[in-house]
């Protein structure tokens, strides 16, 4: 046994400091925060994540804290970075829902503008090539899929199909796509319309010929993603940037403008819509949700949301107005329109708080705050720590 | 079971010496380093000198994750080095016993028990000094915090973690990782490493001149096999076929598949392909 002396006494020891290290000296020991519930539904505030730093330690530590707790990325081990991987495509709309309803067709699909349900189809359409449409079908009733793949009309050599929107009407599959034309260098957009059974291409127009008439002004048209697309309208944003300076190294510019125009799959036409605020604002933020344009503005005391309605036209200025002071807080920080809500984010001394508003009304349905789990003597120091700058949902499904 | 003891016993015997060295290289460079660092910084305190007047750091507070930031490189030196030895040692351990004093492999090879036994014993052996120099650099820290608060009086030192301290160390942190489940999957795959690594050398030692490139392409296909998972089916391509899911279980699969075939193939190279 003598002669083993050496071997046993390194394995003993190894194994009793190894293991007295993880039970006892690995935990980093830093402060748990958690979003609590001071008013309204829990569940309300279930996706909201708010992320920033702890500055307590020699190492900034980022962190994210929501209602389950805090999570510092420094206590991530290999398995939550690779079950974390593309979760901008899985937290972007409804994804992570239809892949936990429809794990077999959602396979390799990441492009959320190219998504369509309503209650009998699933339907996902992509570019299968340069002048192809690929469409994919899922029968909820059924979960039969079925596919086609149409050829579309392409003006030069180096098109790509990028599908921005797609909707069902009827018997006719409308699709909107971003693509190359000939005399711009503006991707202008396209609207095809097939047949829903068939695939067959029925009818396809070019529907923007937005091109730079003013030397010194630079156009950026985009279009809202809507997350109801079943209602016909498509609506662009056509801001205009006056050019500051230009030159190799730099390039500064200041919006000038912003106009608004609505397009409708089933009439094709293509109308200006009026600005509910009139006087131009920069920080004017747009957001269309069902038959609804969102004009949002805050500063750090007020939001302020103003809405238009493309069926009937009909125009609400500032129907909800919000102020840091009716929740008790000193400002707003951000705020996100998602799926008829919005979420605000405010600082109130050195705390956070967030609510969760109606977007039809502004009613508050949720308001939380953020709280330090630990010992009350601690809680002013380690909350001053704490900077939460980033407000995210996040539409994880379990 | 008694055979598998003496021979672990007896790697342990034959590195004693390379492994009390590390050891000593270890303790030295960082003791040094950190009292060598911490001193200069009290005595510039005590005299009430500022960073402009002496050129280094001088904060308000000491912590002992400042002194441990502070003399990174000394304590990366002899961690590198050690690595780097116990890498070229998982090849030596082979190779002694064919080139060393009167081809002592002949001796083991013909030891009235499986043959099997070799491989796992100095697999055992290898780990062990890893562990070992892992252990050890625990109780040196332990050690160096004593320093530390000895050294540093206590109106200007703040009281810190010790898992704070590590992850101010890029190396440390890699070899001590906080979370149990992540030091799992480092040391696995290393440990996975130097399996394949056995199994190359086996290969090279049963087929000789051509062996050398049957061992070293088995080396790449086992590496290659290791990282296709993440690689070939795309972990972070947004319209990957594969759900982050599925390909982490694959990852673990061939995690296991790859040292089972190394291991079942270094078993039988070593029974059937070498001979006395």
């Amino acid at each position: 046994m003598k002669r083993y002396l050496l071997s046993i006494v390194l394995s003993v020891c190894v194994l009793g400091i190894l293991c007295t290290y993880y039970v006892y000296g690995s935990a980093d020991q830093l402060p748990e925060y958690k979003l609590t519930t001071i008013q309204g539904d829990p569940k309300e505030g279930a996706e909201i994540e708010l992320s920033g730093h702890y500055s307590g330690t020699k190492r900034t530590e980022p962190i994210i804290v929501d209602g389950a707790g805090s999570h510092y990325r420094s206590r991530e081990t290999l398995r939550d970075e690779i079950l974390s991987a593309r979760s901008w495509v899985y937290n972007a709309g409804n994804i992570g829902q239809w892949v936990q309803d429809h794990r077999q067709f959602m396979r390799g699909k990441d492009q959320l503008e190219g998504f369509y349900k309503d209650e009998e189809w699933l339907i996902y359409a992509t570019g299968a090539s340069r002048s192809e449409l690929k469409v994919e079908r899922l029968h909820l009733g059924t979960d039969k899929v079925t596919q086609y793949t149409t050829k579309l009309p392409v003006q030069t050599d180096n098109d790509y199909i990028n599908v921005v929107d797609v909707q069902r009407i009827n018997d006719q599959l409308h699709v909107l796509v971003r693509q190359n034309t000939k005399g711009t260098p503006y991707l202008q957009y396209f609207h095809y319309v097939l047949n829903f059974d068939s695939g067959a291409l029925i009818r396809s127009e070019q529907i923007t010929h937005w091109n730079k008439t003013k030397k010194d002004v630079e156009l950026e048209f985009y279009h809202l993603y809507n997350s109801e697309s079943q209602n016909g309208y498509v609506v662009f944003v056509v801001p205009e940037n006056k050019i500051i300076s230009k030159s190799e190294n730099s390039y500064s510019s200041e919006q000038i403008a912003a106009h608004l125009y609505m397009y409708s799959y089933p009439s094709g036409k293509l109308t200006a819509l009026p600005d509910p605020k009139q006087q131009f604002d920069p920080n004017v933020n747009y957001y269309h949700e069902g038959d609804q344009v969102i004009y949002k503005t805050n500063d750090k005391s007020t939001l302020t949301l103003s809405r238009y309605n493309l069926a009937t036209g009909k125009e609400e200025r500032d129907y909800v107005s919000i102020k840091a002071s009716q929740f008790g807080a000193n400002e707003i920080q951000s705020a996100i329109l998602s799926d008829h809500r919005i979420y605000v984010h405010m600082r109130k001394g050195t705390t956070y708080l967030v609510t969760t508003l109606d977007l039809s009304d502004g009613r508050a349905l949720y308001v939380g705050e953020v709280s330090y789990e630990g010992p009350e003597a601690e809680r002013e120091k380690e909350m001053k720590l704490l900077q939460l700058y980033s407000l995210n949902i996040n539409k994880r499904v379990s | 079971m008694n055979r598998f003891l003496k021979l672990v016993n007896m790697e342990i015997h034959r590195f004693r010496y390379i492994l009390a060295s590390l050891m000593a290289v270890t303790m030295v460079c960082q003791f040094s380093s950190l009292i060598w660092t911490i001193q200069r910084v009290v005595s510039a305190k005590e005299k009430g000198l500022t960073q402009a007047v002496v050129g280094f750091d001088v904060p308000k507070m000491l912590t002992f994750p400042w002194a441990i930031g502070s003399t990174r490189q000394w304590f990366m030196i002899p961690i590198l080095l050690s690595v780097a030895v116990l890498l070229l040692y998982a090849l030596i351990i082979w190779y002694r016993d064919w080139f060393g004093r009167s081809t002592f492999i002949y001796r083991l090879l013909m030891l009235p028990s499986a043959r099997w036994i070799l491989y796992v014993s100095k697999l055992t052996a290898i780990l062990l000094f890893v562990f070992s120099m892992l252990a050890f650099q625990l109780v040196l820290l332990a050690t160096e915090k004593m320093l530390f608060n000895m050294i540093v009086p206590v109106d200007i030192r703040t009281d810190t973690t010790f898992a704070e301290a590590i992850t101010m160390n890029d190396a440390l942190q890699f070899l001590l990782p906080k979370q149990f489940e992540q030091f799992i999957y480092y040391y696995g795959l290393g440990m996975i490493g130097i399996i394949v690594m056995f199994t190359a050398v086996l290969i090279e030692r049963s087929y000789r001149r051509w062996g050398i490139l049957y061992g070293v392409s088995y080396f790449a296909v086992c590496v290659a096999v290791i990282v296709s998972p993440m690689v070939l089916l795309g972990i972070d391509r947004s319209s990957g076929y594969w759900y982050p899911n599925e390909i982490y279980m694959m990852e673990l699969a061939v995690c296991l598949l790859v040292p089972v075939i190394s291991i079942g193939l270094g078993f039988w190279l070593l029974c059937k392909k070498i001979t006395v």
